[in-house]
């Protein structure tokens, strides 16, 4: 495979965001002038990135909806064995989630704009475009390296929120700590996971993801990796965040930390699906996605508060969404994904803990009419976008199977929360006000959740023969290899059964228990702080590190400062400077001793010269005779 | 590119420091000093850039050299040089020595000795990296202890004659050991030399008698070498004088110790090791993975319970050691590149944390982040203190290695190149990358986020222009070296390769 050596072309979507980045970040940097334009400014980024995706849109269509990939050498060269490639990857997906979900920042930052009392602060409105951006640079990556470009800029955005927040009190940027740890940890293992299972044959393309041989290190790089995007949905036991929810600013927190995030992690998630599928591990995936949501939902039950009742069914409709990607694949996790988001941001307004001063007061009819609507929104119920890919999945299953089971349980579960949120929302005493905008734009996302726009049926696929189509499903043809078809009769009955049961069943025991929830809590205190307390899994977590690292430490203390410093230089320096007192010891010793030698020697010679010196002419005559003789005797050897 | 410029490199700090000696003997102030120091440190750093952008990617062996002879009856020759191997370590002194004296700038006291000793320690630290004798290696990396002696000893905290005596003790007792593994390794050598060039490979034979077993002198070299190198690192076990150092001596001090010392340390030991002594190093590479894995858990673990800012970045230091052993131990192309261009972005990011470090102490008097009974010490100065906020957060972000920065691009070659021989080590980097991650996101939030308290405006100003040149060039290096690391590993790559096909 010949690969460039740099990007020739790049799209248009490259400019689009970087203006929008560069919009979003002058709204920070750009001083007071900047400032005032706000949310404006962002406004005007989410518009070219619409503008851009048009052009897009436009020119896949004359190229016959053929995907644009191009794909060029990154860290190191040809001559590398493990160069790493980046790229960009358009496909038709692509673009459609760039214009959804650009459309839906759009009115979200216009509907915060709307919100005169609690206006979005600059930070704020920068942090979502910037998370935005993030977000749709994952979606338009041609290999995965590239992507976590795209989480990276993703993270930049968080920390602007968080940093807009935090300074308000300590529980926000308690959250805020928490959020981006977990994010963090997700794309630790992510990252660790890729690398792991890094082919270095060259075929890092997301489109055309090929797998030769199944290694262990590429199972186990899936699985990492995998592990890491469940963990980026914060799912169950992640949910402890729930517990320590700041008040306020539900929609805005709601939307980066959990739909932004969830878009994120989902952008990962189906361009790596293939890969994931080729090393075994998509039942694996699915099974524990959809136990997840379980989990997610029932703690959601639990909850006393409206706001944390809500929160969890939004991480467990994610988890939905990615058991609806495993099993049935990337179109019906997306339909399904759009119409958890719209509903989210629909009763996000309703669901707000304080009523906002100083707006329009409207009847309530219209917001219980919106809270319905909304809650059918997030059901998947009839009409909207979620049937068609629930009544697919239904289809889908093996009439006995676990995930039959599971699934049925979950989407009871998921209706039943949704409509306890919404009927605790209406009964709450205040009643959020609402703009004349804001109806515009709940209006529009409603209109966006009509399974009519995506799939051509009116009732999103419930009926038998397909009576209610009123338009095609042009859905289909941005999601390669896709079909809709109804499969056998039979199939269909019993999936249509499943549905309607779960459904009925779910709203008439949330509408059934709606004044019942405090007696149960009443009759049963220990099992509903048991609910409760099931989000305190993670303290285990924390107090596991508190053991370890009390355990490191005291080690450290005594290895490194009581054995290191202190025992070894002691028993060193002790035995070193009793080397040194006896070596000069005996130098010394020695040195008296050679002292004493030499005086002696030398005392002796001269003693006995002394004793030669005397006085007496007879020992002089006797010496010099002597030497005479010597010496004669000397000179006649010589000759 | 004439090979004289290397010399002059090494030299022109050198000059600076002379000058800062005569300086104030002909009556100059501390301003004449400053501007000296800036000045001879700015022109050598230049010199290095030069240098460096005019190598040629996908190139093994020396692009510049320049040699004479020095000692040539005993072999000494002044042989310098830059190949892939060092050329990431020149950069990483031409930044940050400048920034080093900018951030002393407003020193009254004492500030010819600082300036000169950081002048001569950017002339020993240079020459270390790029000395192609080891005669030549041993001369200038020993020489860096003393300078870096005296600034702790003299400009240190309370317990300055304490901290500043286990340094030099350390030191002396390293550089000691590696001078003996100089000298066996010159005299098993026919004909000796100290050249590297000659040396590479397995050239080093024979063996000792010890205890009436033969000892290979190559292996009693390389530990005598490694030995000798790693007690001037911050490696476990014997990394107390280094933490104990960090709560003594002033941040830009400690930087020198953490972000230059250090990765210059491991950046002599990969060369000489890699090159004389590849067999000796396949058979100890699970040894040194092994203590490179041990340094991140460990050195993790302890930075998660710190409530000092300095001991958090020593223990920080010593996780990245740590993660930079594995990539080296690794043996593969991927990891042992990883590993040099991850000591270039942990000793830009540690300066960038260094320098964040002393901001918070000329504001508050002190680093501690959190009281001895648990609670914020300060914290919500993002009200105050926007810009020191952002950049503080893209630094910690250049330090875990998150994408889009240089510690990204580093850790992932790192764990590519692992996996395949060390799956458990390379798990343990991901472990201990978190375990940091998890105290500098809670660093961050008593700091920067919440309600203020401890502390009001007055006291806590954000960045001046003077701190914001500091820290601005750190930030805008660690995000181009996230983008566009293909230059600077293209460089790497060959003589990687080259030294790695000599292990094979």
């Amino acid at each position: 495979m010949v690969l460039a050596e740099s990007i020739q072309h790049f799209p248009l979507f490259v400019g689009a965001f970087a203006l929008a980045a560069a919009l979003a970040f002058l709204q920070v940097l750009g001083g007071k002038r900047f400032r005032a334009f706000s949310p404006w400014s962002a406004i005007l980024g989410m518009a070219l990135l619409l503008v851009a995706a048009c052009f897009e849109w436009h020119g896949m269509w004359v190229g016959g909806m053929a995907a644009f990939v191009e794909v060029a050498r990154w860290w190191q060269s040809s001559q590398s064995h493990n160069e790493v490639q980046f790229g960009f990857f358009i496909d038709p997906l692509g673009i459609l989630f760039v214009t959804f979900l650009s459309l839906v920042t759009f009115l979200f930052l216009a509907m915060s704009e709307y919100r005169k009392s609690a206006p979005v602060s600059p930070l704020t409105s920068a942090a979502t475009v910037i998370s935005v951006v993030g977000v749709l640079g994952v979606w338009i990556s041609a290999t995965i390296w590239m992507a976590y470009l795209g989480l990276g800029i993703f993270l930049i955005g968080q920390v602007f929120w968080g940093v807009s927040q935090s300074s308000k009190n300590i529980e926000e940027s308690h959250f805020f700590e928490r959020s981006i740890r977990e994010i963090f940890l997700a794309m630790t293992l992510m990252v660790s996971g890729s690398a792991i299972a890094f082919d270095s044959s060259g075929y890092q393309r997301l489109d055309v993801y090929k797998v030769e041989v199944v290694t262990h290190a590429l199972v186990w790089g899936k699985a990492l990796f995998l592990a890491g995007i469940f963990v980026g949905f914060r799912p169950f036991p992640f949910l402890g965040w729930i517990r320590k929810l700041p008040p306020g600013a539900l929609l805005q927190r709601s939307f980066i930390f959990q739909h932004l995030q969830g878009a994120l992690f989902l952008g990962f998630l189906v361009r790596t699906l293939p890969a994931i599928e080729a090393v075994g591990l998509r039942q694996v995936g699915a099974l524990i996605a959809v136990s997840l949501s379980l989990f997610s939902f029932t703690i959601g039950l639990f909850q006393r508060s409206v706001v944390k009742s809500f929160v969890a069914w939004i991480s467990g409709g994610y988890l939905l969404v990615l058991f609806m990607l495993f099993s049935t694949g990337p179109r019906q996790a997306f339909l399904y994904f759009t119409g958890v988001l719209l509903a989210s941001l629909i009763l996000s307004r309703v669901v707000s803990e304080k009523e906002q001063p100083g707006e329009t007061k409207v009847s309530a009819t219209p917001i219980r009419f919106i809270v319905i609507l909304g809650s059918i929104l997030g059901s998947g119920g009839v009409c909207f976008v979620g049937t068609a890919p629930l009544m697919e999945l239904f289809q889908s299953l093996q009439a006995v199977s676990v995930e039959l089971v599971l699934l049925a349980f979950g989407f009871f579960l998921s209706v039943w929360l949704v409509w306890k949120v919404g009927i605790q929302a209406l009964e709450r005493s205040a009643l959020n006000t609402w703009t004349k905008g804001a109806y515009v734009i709940v209006a529009l996302w409603f209109l966006l959740g009509l399974a009519v726009l995506w799939t051509g049926s009116l009732s999103g696929g419930l009926l038998w023969g397909d009576f209610d189509r009123v338009g095609s499903a042009w859905i289909l043809s941005y999601f390669a290899g896709a079909t809709e078809s109804f499969l056998d009769h039979p199939r269909f009955i019993r999936a249509t059964g499943y549905y309607a049961t779960c459904l009925i069943l779910g709203i008439g025991v949330a509408y059934g228990l709606r004044h019942r929830w405090t007696i149960l809590m009443a009759r049963f205190p220990r099992f509903w702080a048991w609910g409760e307390k099931v989000l305190r899994l993670d303290e285990l977590g924390q107090n596991g590190l508190r053991l370890l690292v009390q355990g490191a430490y005291s080690i450290e203390y005594w290895l490194a400062e009581k054995l290191i410093h202190f025992a070894a230089p002691a028993l060193v320096l002790k035995a070193v400077v009793s080397m040194s007192r006896g070596i000069k010891l005996s130098d010394i010793g020695f040195l008296k001793a050679i002292d004493a030698s030499a005086r002696k020697s030398i005392q002796f010679g001269s003693r006995t010269l002394q004793a030669v010196q005397n006085g007496d002419v007879q020992w002089y005559v006797l010496m010099a005779t002597a030497s005479i003789l010597v010496l004669l005797g000397y000179y006649c050897a010589l000759l | 590119m004439s090979s004289h410029l290397i010399s002059l490199m090494i030299a022109i700090p050198f000059l600076g420091a002379l000058l800062e000696v005569v300086t104030p003997l002909m009556g100059g102030r501390s301003t004449l000093c400053r501007w000296i120091a800036i000045t001879a440190s700015l022109m050598s750093s230049l010199v290095g850039i030069v240098m460096v952008s005019s190598l040629h990617g996908n190139q093994p062996g020396l692009q510049i050299n320049e040699v004479f002879n020095w000692v040539g009856s005993y072999a000494m020759t002044y042989d310098v040089g830059l190949d892939g191997l060092n050329v990431l370590f020149v950069i990483l002194i031409s930044i940050v020595f400048p920034l080093l004296v900018l951030s002393e700038w407003n020193r009254k006291q004492g500030a010819p000795g600082v300036f000169g000793l950081f002048l001569l320690l950017q002339t020993g630290f240079l020459g270390s990296v790029v000395s192609q004798d080891l005669f030549l290696m041993v001369f200038f990396w020993s020489f860096t202890a003393v300078p870096l002696y005296f600034l702790f000893a003299v400009w240190g905290g309370q317990e300055r004659e304490a901290s500043a005596f286990r340094f030099i003790t350390m030191s002396a007792l390293g550089n000691a050991l590696f001078l003996m593994a100089l000298v066996i390794i010159y005299f098993s050598v026919e004909p000796h030399s100290f050249s590297i060039k000659d040396l590479m490979g397995d050239r080093i034979h024979g063996t000792f008698d010890l205890f009436g077993s033969q000892v290979p002198i190559a292996s009693i070299a390389f530990l005598l070498l490694s030995m000798g190198i790693a007690c001037r690192l911050p490696l476990w076990p014997f990394h107390g004088w280094f933490t104990f150092q960090a709560t003594q001596s002033p941040a830009s001090f400690f930087v020198l110790l953490s972000a230059i010392t250090a990765p210059i340390g491991l950046a002599v030991f990969a060369r000489l090791a890699l090159s004389l002594f590849p067999a000796e190093f396949s058979r100890w590479s699970h040894v040194i993975v092994a203590l490179g894995a041990i340094n991140v858990i460990f050195g993790a673990l302890m930075a998660v319970s710190q409530r000092e800012l300095r001991l958090l970045m020593a223990y920080a230091a010593m996780t990245q050691m740590g993660v930079v052993l594995v990539g080296l131990g690794s043996r593969d192309s991927a990891g042992v590149v990883g590993a040099i261009y991850q000591l270039l972005v942990q000793g830009l990011a540690l300066t960038g944390f260094g320098f964040f470090v002393g901001s918070v102490r000329d504001r508050m008097g002190h680093s501690a982040f959190v009281s001895d009974e648990g609670k914020p010490n300060f914290g919500g100065w993002v009200a105050f203190t926007p810009f020191l906020a952002l950049l503080t957060a893209l630094v910690f972000a250049g330090m875990l290695g998150l994408p889009g920065l240089g510690g990204f691009i580093g850790q992932s070659l790192i764990m590519m190149g692992s996996y395949s021989s060390y799956p458990l080590p390379m798990t343990m980097i991901a472990l201990g990358v978190f375990l940091i991650g998890y105290q500098f996101f809670s660093v961050y939030r008593s700091i920067f986020l919440g309600a203020a308290h401890g502390s009001d405006s007055k006291e806590v100003f954000d960045l001046s222009l003077r701190e914001k040149s500091l820290i601005l060039p750190i930030v805008f290096c660690l995000i181009v070296l996230g983008f566009f690391p293909r230059p600077l590993l293209e460089l790497v790559r060959p003589s990687v390769a080259m030294v790695l096909s000599m292990m094979k």
